[in-house]
């Protein structure tokens, strides 16, 4: 469906550059079916809108440049151009009026509260298993399931101090929580550094338009982790240090950008070592103690004294020092089994089971390959369905049914025969698009959105996020290490 | 080697053991000689004998030379496990526990009604079973090993207790016992081609037969009190398996010795396999061991 909005009078010499524009059959995120544009969009439509070709490209480029010189960057796996690159940006912002966000946080918190009783229940009592709301066997066969944490408690109760949700809308506009991500969610950096280009770039549209701030995160950040600290250590302010694996890691970019933000110093496992079950961090000045460790180090390379033998990344007796209460560690060990893909499938159960609620925010539509039924609609289905790896992250080991060849078809049916707990299965979703700039003009591009939760003395979300967008046209995957590009993401103090 | 004077002197235990029972105590020395000055030693070990129906570890004691601190915590499977760090160069460092424990005959009846294997799936049994029936680091259950349980006793087993004792037998059967035939981090499906072993050998072919067949098992380490050892036998921790039975509870099997545990028995620790319960593990910076010495000595005593 292509359409002029209300300047379709004005000759093509003056025409605005969101024209044209074609809404396809998809929910869009600025324009309603009918063509005119959304309360929440009025302004950024007539501010970006009035812009010319030139003016416009003016300001992506001094954006660019911005990003290019500040260093936000990512790396790509299993690629052979070059491993760092610019997290592509653009310009047009995500607008989520107040009245939607009230109920993303709303859900937020909810989901939060219930994963963190599910990680306390599932490492002490196991009553959601004994009580058969879930399948035991699901827990217990998990990959991230850390059995030797069973029966410990952790700082303050708080298994998921920082939370990554992906949500996406569907056709229908309806949010949808398509995964948690309660490891070591990356992203945060690009929310305020694209909040600061956008404030760069267009500072009068940005103070009229009422958004709300994102810059507080790495304060409510450094927060939460001081409030997990250890008990009764020195009384003073907790020292809190951001563990990195290292400049080869896709985020290190981003670790060092909160560690500056947070002001705490940035260390890798050789920084740190352990004395008598406390940890220490190597300095001109000697030994200076550590008391909660903001760590972006996988469970498997924290310790290999514990874990993987063969990693280097970690802090040998690290385990020790954690288990002995003196130190703290965000997020806790064995988060994983909370955002396996197979436990999200179980998701509102959990949250029913601990709080008693319905869920705000629904899941995608999902098939458990372990399950007979599901998994010979699966096989049948191979061609319609989204296939996704129960343990792996970033879009790697993931099957686009409707895209796929013949042969990628017939490699996942082979790998779901021989290992089912590993596959869950989603149809596709008609992701909502949002105008982006695609060289020429605005087109429609698919979008998700990442909120940051953060949990300490209570949980709070952050009003915005990173919204990623699929740059390809037609593509549907949104992840930075597959092609995405990211837009700023504006929560309006109001509705318009 | 005196009897229970290896113990640290204390107050003489009054009460005699209990009737049919025994007063063992044991001296495990573990100590590592390196190639040259180490640092940054962590270690964890799981040499506390446990306190069950059938004994109770009266007195315990850990010395360590180099001196540490000592930490302890409870594994998932219950066990009382200690750790402790040193951080200073060491060339050598020598583990040394010693415990007294109290064993007492199971006074259960033996398991001699049928368990047909239909009783793990009623839901009142719960989940305790899951980690016995699935692989683990040591036994991965394995093609060989099914099909070897499926010789032996068909497609479908009828009594989990009868049927476990018969892989137990047949384990016995077809392992020679072999001392260096075998190295700590051999795995079952080896055991099962070389056909020779040690005591974790048998303990974890009989586990894996076992749960290829659908009979949760697992692994127990500990001692065992030989009366009839010669002077100058080389003594050292022994493994054995025990079989879980619904409404009956945990039973153990000895394939070394073709027998069920008794009286002269003494549990360390309890674990999928012995990847779970190694009684010592840890990492160091240096050179690498050049030596290390186990000694065990488990007496009778007075």
């Amino acid at each position: 469906m292509q359409f002029m909005t209300a300047a379709t009078a004005s000759t093509p010499a003056t025409r605005s550059i969101m024209e044209p524009y074609d809404v396809g059959a998809f929910f869009d995120e600025m324009f309603a079916p009918d063509g005119s544009v959304r309360p929440a969009y009025q302004k950024v439509h007539q501010h970006l809108g009035g812009l010319s070709r030139e003016e416009y490209f003016k300001k992506q480029t001094a954006v660019d440049l911005a990003f290019m010189r500040g260093g936000v960057t990512f790396t790509v796996y299993n690629d052979n151009q070059g491993t760092e690159r610019i997290f592509p940006f653009d310009l047009m912002p995500r607008v989520i009026p107040a009245k939607e966000w009230a109920t993303l946080e709303a859900g937020l918190i909810q989901r939060l509260t219930a994963l963190n009783l599910f990680l306390h229940d599932i490492y002490h009592d196991q009553r959601i298993l004994k009580e058969r709301v879930i399948p035991a066997h699901y827990v217990l066969s998990a990959r991230h399931f850390r059995r030797e944490f069973m029966n410990f408690d952790v700082p303050k109760g708080v298994y998921v101090h920082i939370c990554g949700t992906d949500l996406i809308r569907d056709h229908d506009g309806r949010y949808l929580v398509l995964e948690d991500n309660l490891r070591c969610p990356s992203g945060a950096s690009y929310m305020i550094e694209n909040r600061a280009a956008m404030k760069r770039a267009f500072p009068g549209l940005y103070q009229s338009a009422q958004v709300r701030p994102v810059e507080n995160y790495a304060q409510d950040l450094l927060k939460s982790l001081q409030y997990t600290a250890p008990a009764g250590m020195r009384g003073n302010t907790p020292n809190c240090v951001l563990l990195t694996p290292g400049v080869y890691n896709s985020a290190y970019f981003e670790h060092t950008f909160l560690a500056r933000s947070m002001g705490i110093p940035i260390v890798e496992g050789r920084d740190l070592v352990v004395k008598d079950a406390r940890v220490f961090m190597r300095t001109v000045a000697g030994l200076v103690p550590v008391d909660v460790i903001y760590r972006r180090i996988d469970d498997d390379f924290l310790d290999p004294s514990v874990f993987r033998s063969d990693s280097l990344l970690g802090v040998p007796g690290l385990v020790q020092a954690y288990r002995a209460g003196n130190v703290s560690l965000a997020n806790t060990i064995g988060t994983g089994i909370a955002d396996d893909k197979v436990m999200y499938y179980f998701v509102p159960r959990i949250i029913k089971f601990y709080l008693g609620e319905e869920p705000i925010l629904s899941n995608v539509d999902t098939f458990l390959a372990s399950e007979d039924q599901d998994r010979a609609y699966i096989l049948d289905n191979l061609a319609k369905l989204v296939v996704k790896s129960a343990n792996e992250a970033g879009g790697y080991g993931m099957l686009m049914g409707p895209w796929a060849t013949k042969a990628e078809i017939e490699k996942f049916r082979a790998m779901i025969i021989d290992n089912p707990r590993n596959f869950i299965a989603q149809p596709p979703i008609a992701l909502s698009r949002h105008p982006t700039w695609c060289g020429e003009g605005f087109e429609g591009r698919h979008i998700d959105l990442r909120p940051y939760i953060l949990c300490g003395e209570k949980i709070t979300v952050t009003p915005g996020g990173l919204t990623r967008v699929a740059l390809r046209k037609g593509s549907l995957v949104v992840n930075s290490s597959q092609g995405g590009g990211s837009k700023d993401t504006w929560v309006l103090h109001g509705d318009e | 080697m005196p009897d229970s004077t290896i113990l640290p002197a204390a107050e003489p235990s009054a009460e005699p053991a209990s009737p049919g029972g025994q007063r063992i105590c044991v001296r495990h020395l573990t100590r590592f000689l390196y190639n040259g000055p180490v640092t940054d030693s962590f270690n964890e070990v799981r040499l506390r004998p446990l306190s069950d129906a059938t004994q109770t570890c009266t007195r315990f004691e850990l010395r360590l030379t180099p001196e540490a601190t000592i930490r302890e915590y409870e594994d998932f499977h219950k066990n009382r496990t200690h750790y402790f760090d040193l951080p200073a160069a060491h060339a050598q460092l020598d583990i040394e526990a010693l415990s007294l424990v109290e064993t007492r005959p199971d006074t259960r009846p033996l398991p001699l009604a049928p368990f047909p294997p239909a009783l793990l799936d009623d839901p009142a049994f719960g989940f305790e079973h899951f980690d016995f029936l699935a692989d683990s680091s040591y036994v991965p259950i394995a093609v060989p090993l099914r099909h070897e349980a499926k010789q032996l006793l068909g497609d479908t087993i009828h009594d989990l207790w009868a049927d476990a004792v018969r892989l137990g037998e047949h384990v016995h059967d077809i392992l020679t016992y072999a001392p260096n035939a075998t190295k700590v981090n051999t795995r079952v499906v080896d055991v099962l081609e070389s056909r020779r072993g040690v005591c974790q050998d048998y303990a974890h072919l009989m586990l894996g037969l076992c749960r290829s067949a659908g009979i949760p098992a697992r692994y127990v380490s500990g001692y065992f009190l030989n009366p009839h050892r010669a002077p100058d036998a080389i003594e050292a921790s022994h493994a054995w398996v025990e079989i879980l039975l619904p409404g009956y509870g945990w039973r153990g099997y000895d394939p070394t010795h073709r027998r069920l545990p008794g009286t002269n028995y003494v549990k360390l620790a309890i674990g999928r396999d012995y990847g779970d319960i190694r009684p010592v593990s840890g990492t160091f910076r240096g050179l690498g061991t050049r030596e290390m010495i186990v000694e065990v000595q488990v007496r009778r005593a007075e």
